[in-house]
């Protein structure tokens, strides 16, 4: 057979034989693989929330019966919630409770026993499909980077999970691998299976394909990670600065903003703290967000994240974990930005999916208890409104008489020891 | 397709691939068609744009060619270049001239009109405008029209320079077409060697620059003068290893393909003088600018008066083709004030042997160096900035090199307490390096260095410029700069 001359050509090219040494390159290190690299979920150059709440799920001393899932709905509502409760800043990033839940479950429910321990992966932006792989990675006790596992595996009893229209249908995100939670919980649990649902543009699927193929690509924030670990270490040398050592952001806000447009979204441990509310609280008008993120009716979209939420039910009930569904409060403002009937049939449709899988629904979305005053804007409650939320939500779960027992038995439970294990990865 | 994507690194290899695998015959078309592939990855619907114009121009060159009389010849060039400049002022400059127009009426009490319609800019119009604008004036010249249509069409959307050039010459491209083209290995290798520094320009240096810059032109008011000035100094190089990384991804793509497209860049930020800065920056745009829009507005002749004015009108001219804002337009006039500044002072210096010998010595050309570099800066505020305002609140606090920050005294510069992202802290370090780099790369072409490298160092620089590119090219790399042109 002749050789074509391109063949012939390229074989004596030294750009070949370069890229010839970064596939070799690549073949080697995967060889060595991730373990004496010392790269770790843990070193990345982009420490988004998630991170924070992973990290510090990870060291958690004492064993929270209640996870508290949900998007900034449900986390504007926690944390303005206990800064309002407490009377202090709260700093989201080290912040990952609920006091003031904690508190009136206590009080609420039987007591003598020992008290309500929650822990939040409420994260800014969640959609259904990140809750679904918070809960299969690192509340299924089964995950290996987490040290908490290795030594004793945990899964909480409960999850209390806030859900909105806007969890399953958001034109701001292209995919379920688009989100930060997606990204993060990849670098630490096998999501291959996931692969099919979660690459939506070609883009997505051509860059998923480029990870398969190496390694290099595949670990690419390890390896920035480790440039940005140098430079810091070269700023050092020459000037000292006690907040590149500490990874604290000393940045002017507005600056922050312009990184974020061309930047992946990077949050330092101190940036982001939420003060304790004033005598009013100001309403923001965030129509204008809200009207993009409902743009467009993605069936399709919907459609995927419903299938998430069935799949979340269904791994609660094959781990024993009992999960509530919250439909969280909205102002009619808000609601009236989503296509006509759209509302209706989301709500139709996770109350469906609910009881497919014997889950409770309660529907907190109840205008004479969130009246506009609640609201900091049409979508989230303000501090005190985080505070009521709350209230009402341990009201609610008290006045029906399973959600009554599921909280109970919470608590009665022992929580370590007992947890069976035989739910293996092909079972999801 | 962005250069710098995924997708284009598919694209490419895989247009390489059927090119060369291809009989000769084929060659053409199967570039024309990838061409056509590329433009419509963005917009589909502007491939009828880019073809319509194509046939028309193809057959206003014909027609030219064909006129008997010069009287028709012009009637025919008329009718061409009206549908070019029309098609360009109604994708580019509708906005603008209708917010004049609403500037204007206003004055008098009306009411505005805003637009009634959408106009989206299509990808690389004043590039492919520009060459066909090239093409038909020529043939007016006197230069043979293309004959084959499909050599035509692919000399305007050869998917290289399609966005944002270089502005190709149809005498220096299409000869490459009727001369089989053959791939060598030294041609390979300068062509992927090219892409790769170009990437390697556009994701480690420009990308990182680019959000450095837009911290400080965005909230200039923040800022004291010293903070500005290292602003400024971030976005010059920034739109330097912007376009010229792209310049050279464009020019290896299209030598993988045996093509030869103009050099668009020299070390711009060696010139001597603004006019050394022209020969040396967007080569291909200041030539065309002079070809066909300096000389036919009288170029030098007429004497001296004239010869200023029409420096300056086709530098504002120029500025206004980067972008329809009055900040380009302002641009453009600063640098023909500079040039014809230039010109007399050229004039005096001929008569001045003391002023020549100064200003020919050692400190004077770095005088000179240093005195273009910063003229060229105080341009690339009001390039960059979003309006005049704002250009003009930066430039006053740079000249100045005012202290004050909203009100307030400050000692110092705020940039050094800034710690994060680490580009603010690095950028005392990098704006220097790259300074120092112009120099170098210069001197590196003068010794022949790089042909007189071993062939194990070249392999290893080219694995460790693809692990770089591949490592460091972020998710969301912003556009090319000149992409919105």
């Amino acid at each position: 057979m002749k050789i074509p001359s391109i063949v012939k050509t390229l074989s004596a090219s030294y750009v070949v034989l370069g890229f010839a040494g970064f596939c070799l390159l690549d073949c080697g290190l995967r060889v060595i693989g991730e373990g004496p690299l010392s790269f770790s979920p843990f070193k990345t150059p982009s420490r988004t929330p998630i991170y924070y709440n992973v990290r510090d799920f990870d060291k958690k001393q004492a064993r929270p019966q209640i996870a508290l899932l949900g998007s900034s709905l449900m986390m504007t509502a926690l944390h303005g919630g206990d800064a309002a409760y407490t009377n202090l800043s709260v700093n989201p990033n080290i912040h990952h409770s609920s006091q003031y839940f904690e508190k009136t479950l206590t009080e609420t429910f039987p007591p003598g026993k020992q008290a309500f321990k929650t822990f939040a992966f409420c994260i800014g932006g969640e959609m259904v499909s990140d809750a679904f792989i918070l809960t299969d990675a690192l509340l299924t006790g089964q995950n290996q980077h987490l040290s908490q596992n290795i030594a004793a595996p945990f899964k909480p009893k409960v999850i209390i999970y806030g859900i909105a229209p806007r969890d399953f249908m958001d034109h701001a995100l292209p995919s379920p691998a688009a989100t930060t939670v997606f990204k993060f919980v990849k670098r630490m649990h096998d999501l291959s299976y996931l692969d099919d649902q979660a690459y939506a543009t070609l883009n997505e699927k051509i860059e998923h394909l480029f990870e398969k193929i190496s390694f290099i690509y595949a670990h690419r924030p390890d390896l920035v990670y480790r440039q940005q670990a140098l430079a810091g270490a070269l700023i050092q040398a020459i000037r000292h600065d006690p907040a590149i050592e500490a990874q604290t952001v000393h940045c002017p806000l507005h600056i922050r903003k312009q990184a974020y447009l061309e930047l992946p979204e990077d949050t330092g441990i101190n940036e982001g703290i939420i003060e304790p509310p004033e005598a009013t609280e100001p309403f923001v008008d965030n129509t204008a967000e809200y009207k993009y993120r409902y743009k467009k009716y993605n069936q399709k979209q919907l459609d995927s994240q419903f299938g998430f939420l069935d799949r979340l039910l269904a791994l609660g009930q094959r781990q024993n974990i009992r999960v509530i569904l919250i439909n969280m409060p909205l102002t009619q403002d808000n609601i009236s930005l989503m296509a006509p009937g759209f509302y209706d049939t989301y709500l139709k449709r996770v109350k469906t999916v609910a009881r497919s899988r014997n889950a409770i629904m309660l529907d907190l979305n109840d205008q004479s208890k969130f009246p506009k005053n609640w609201f900091g804007d049409s979508a989230h409650l303000n501090s005190r409104g985080g505070m009521h939320f709350f209230k009402v939500l341990t009201e609610a779960l008290a006045s029906n008489e399973i959600t009554r027992k599921i909280i109970a038995d919470s608590i009665e439970a022992p929580d370590l020891g007992k947890i069976q294990l035989d739910d293996k990865p092909q079972s999801r | 397709m962005l250069f710098n994507s995924l997708s284009y690194a598919i694209f490419l290899p895989v247009v390489f691939a059927l090119f060369w695998l291809s009989p000769q015959k084929y060659r053409v078309w199967i570039l024309l068609l990838a061409s056509y592939v590329f433009y419509m990855s963005w917009r589909p619907i502007f491939i009828l744009l880019i073809l319509g114009l194509t046939v028309a121009n193809y057959l206003f060159g014909s027609l030219i060619d064909q006129a008997r009389t010069n009287t028709n010849k012009k009637i025919w060039l008329a009718l061409a270049c009206c549908l070019n400049l029309l098609t360009l002022a109604y994708f580019k400059y509708a906005y603008f001239l209708n917010d004049a127009l609403n500037s204007l009426i206003a004055r008098w009490g009306m009411a505005p009109h805003p637009m009634p319609f959408d106009i989206v800019l299509p990808l690389g119009i004043s590039f492919f405008v520009f060459e066909f604008i090239h093409y038909v004036v020529d043939i007016y010249r006197g230069h043979k029209p293309i004959k084959s249509f499909a050599a035509f069409a692919l000399f305007a959307s050869f998917f290289p320079t399609q966005i944002a050039g270089p502005i190709k010459r149809f005498q220096d491209f299409i000869p490459q077409f009727l001369d089989e083209p053959k791939l060598t290995t030294a041609k390979f290798d300068w062509a992927v060697s090219m892409i790769l520094i170009g990437l390697a320009k556009k994701v480690l240096i420009a990308d990182n620059l680019a959000f450095f810059a837009q911290g400080g032109f965005s909230n200039p008011q923040l800022f004291s003068g010293l903070d500005l000035w290292i602003f400024a100094y971030a976005f010059a190089f920034q739109i330097y290893f912007d376009f010229s990384g792209y310049t050279d991804i464009a020019r290896g793509s299209a030598m993988l393909f045996g093509y030869k497209v103009p050099v668009n860049f020299n070390l711009p930020y060696l010139a001597g003088s603004v006019a050394e800065f022209w020969h040396r920056w967007h080569i291909s745009l200041s030539t065309w600018l002079r070809d066909y829009l300096f000389i036919p507005l009288g170029g030098s002749r007429g004497g001296k008066i004239a010869n200023l004015r029409n420096l300056i009108i086709t530098m504002t001219l120029g500025g206004l083709w980067h972008g329809a804002a009055m900040h380009f337009l302002v641009w453009g006039f600063y640098h023909g004030v500079l040039l014809a500044l230039h010109k007399v002072f050229q004039g005096i210096k001929s008569r001045s042997s003391f002023l020549a010998r100064a200003i020919d010595s050692r400190p004077g050309h770095l005088a000179s160096l240093l005195l273009t570099f910063h003229a060229v800066v105080i341009g690339w505020v009001f390039f960059r900035a979003e309006t005049n305002s704002t250009a003009i609140t930066m430039l006053k606090r740079m000249l100045t090199l005012s202290p004050t920050l909203d009100g307030h005294h400050v000692v110092s510069m705020l940039l050094p307490t800034i710690n994060y992202p680490l580009i603010y802290p690095t950028i005392f370090l990098l704006l220097p390096l790259l300074a120092i780099a112009h120099p170098l790369v210069a001197m590196i072409d003068k010794t022949g260095l790089i042909a007189r490298t071993p062939r194990t160092v070249k392999i290893l620089w080219c694995t460790a410029m693809i692990f770089a590119v591949v490592v460091f090219s972020p998710d969301k790399s912003p556009r090319f700069i000149y992409f919105q042109f």
